[in-house]
């Protein structure tokens, strides 16, 4: 570990980077720092103790599972773009990475930091949701694997631990995924509400998650069951009545806010509008693939 | 007790290494570049990484200079505008494009959609792709050109991959 002053550390390992967040609860990890630099602003203070990840190299790497795939806490949005790996195992991501702000800041912005940011407008918590994720996280105790739902969840409640993400594993999704998101406009700018959704044929499972409509990124549990009971597995015909029901159910389950970007009514309207949408997409298309 | 706030740094900054006394630990690479190595053809402009007009690269990738902590950025190689110029002083096929669209106006976000652009280029030059207009309105929509140029802009980055193939 290196310490460059009082204020900067940089971790040389996960455990240093745990030991000195214990040492100074106060101090904030930063890897590709973009959301940090960026909720300071102009003229702002950025006077925190700050424990530099960059060189840390168990954050780095995408390595195939025989579920799915396991990802380095470090890797950048623009990796996950384009990373061959990813794009077989997980398109959901790839496409959920393309709709991240813009190429300069995929270049930096973390998968670990898009998460444990906690912002409800950040893109990749419904993509991770919908394929299942999983986060481990390193503590002074050893390591532990958490659901990335129960993950999100216990942070949005301010049990903030001093443990650190270290990778997210995802499972592959055989058949339909599809994202999709609605901002104030089409180029690069925050998400309004963000949805993922996986309907893996084979399993006969369908994920529904919802970004920027509940505290955190969540999955409309009560949507799926309703679409895992009534869809028609051999068949999978378009059924109007069965989409219009996911996606009412979806918008009964969020619980969104009004602020600046949109009112709690629009957001629920968009969910239920975008469910529904995602749904017909993904039973027109014979429940596979999905939009590239 | 006071807390000790400045460091020492060493950049590699266009192919030559500066060494850095008394930088705030929490300076941007922007702040740096321009502050205290009087490279200002990298431009200040919005500060939170959303218009481009910082764009600098590091290893190869663009990025946001104002929104990159100094130093993480040890151990880099990091270019700018100023490096990009080669030792003949001879404009690049990219900046001949820009010259030949003409309605640039004020220049400001130029220097950032140079390093932008730049960076584009070489990225489909490696992945041996031809560049549609679709991929370098989704690769330079990370930077800002509040004259409105970006036609000329569109149009000059696809022209420079048609004089580079």
């Amino acid at each position: 570990m290196a310490q460059k002053c009082d204020r900067l550390i940089v971790a040389g390992s996960a455990a240093e980077a745990v030991a000195a967040k214990l040492e100074q609860p106060e101090a904030r990890f930063l890897s590709g720092g973009t959301s940090m630099f960026a909720d300071v602003g102009p003229a702002g203070d950025l006077r925190v103790t700050l424990i530099s990840l960059r060189k840390v190299p168990e954050l780095t790497g995408i390595t195939p599972t025989s579920e799915g795939m396991d990802i380095g806490a470090n890797t950048t949005a623009a990796e996950l773009l384009h990373n061959n790996d990813i794009l077989h195992a997980s398109p959901l991501l790839a496409r959920a990475s393309r709709s991240l702000a813009t190429r300069q800041i995929r270049n930096r912005a973390t998968v670990g930091g898009n998460i444990t940011t906690l912002r409800a407008d950040h893109t990749l918590a419904p993509a991770l949701l919908a394929c299942e994720a999983s986060v481990r996280v390193a503590t002074a105790s050893g390591e532990q694997q958490i659901a990335l739902s129960d993950y999100l969840q216990s942070m949005s409640a301010e049990q903030v631990s001093t443990g650190l993400v270290t990778a997210i594993s995802v499972k592959q999704v055989s058949g339909f995924t599809g994202f999709t998101r609605v901002g104030p406009r089409n180029g690069p700018c925050y998400s309004i509400v963000s949805m993922a959704v996986a309907v893996d044929q084979n399993q006969r499972k369908v994920r529904l998650a919802i970004g920027n409509a509940h505290r955190t990124a969540f999955r409309a549990t009560s949507a799926e069951s309703i679409a895992e009971q009534a869809i028609d597995w051999e068949a999978t015909q378009p059924d109007p009545k069965l989409c219009a029901a996911f996606g009412a159910e979806a918008a009964r389950e969020c619980d969104p806010v009004t602020d600046v970007a949109a009112s709690a009514d629009y957001r629920r309207h968009a969910v239920g509008v975008m469910a529904r949408r995602l749904l017909e997409e993904a039973l027109h298309a014979g429940l596979r693939g999905g939009r590239k | 007790m006071t807390l000790t706030e400045k460091i020492d740094l060493t950049l590699n900054v266009n192919g030559e290494h500066r060494r850095l006394t008394d930088v705030w630990y929490f300076e941007s690479l922007l702040n740096v570049l321009r502050y205290h190595l009087g490279l200002t053809g990298t431009k200040y402009a919005c500060d939170t990484g959303q218009c481009g007009a910082c764009t600098v690269q590091i290893d190869g990738q663009a990025v946001n200079s104002c929104i990159e902590l100094a130093a993480a950025a040890e151990g880099t190689q990091i270019r700018t505008i100023e490096g990009y110029c080669s030792a003949e002083r001879k404009l690049s096929d990219l900046q001949e494009a820009l010259v030949a669209g003409r309605d640039l106006q004020c220049g400001y976000c130029i220097p950032g959609v140079i390093m932008s652009g730049d960076a584009l280029l070489a990225e489909y030059a490696d992945r041996d792709e031809r560049l549609t207009s679709d991929d370098v309105r989704l690769g330079m929509s990370g930077n800002q050109c509040r004259c409105t140029a970006y036609e000329k802009i569109v149009e000059a980055v696809l022209d420079a991959a048609g004089r580079t193939t």
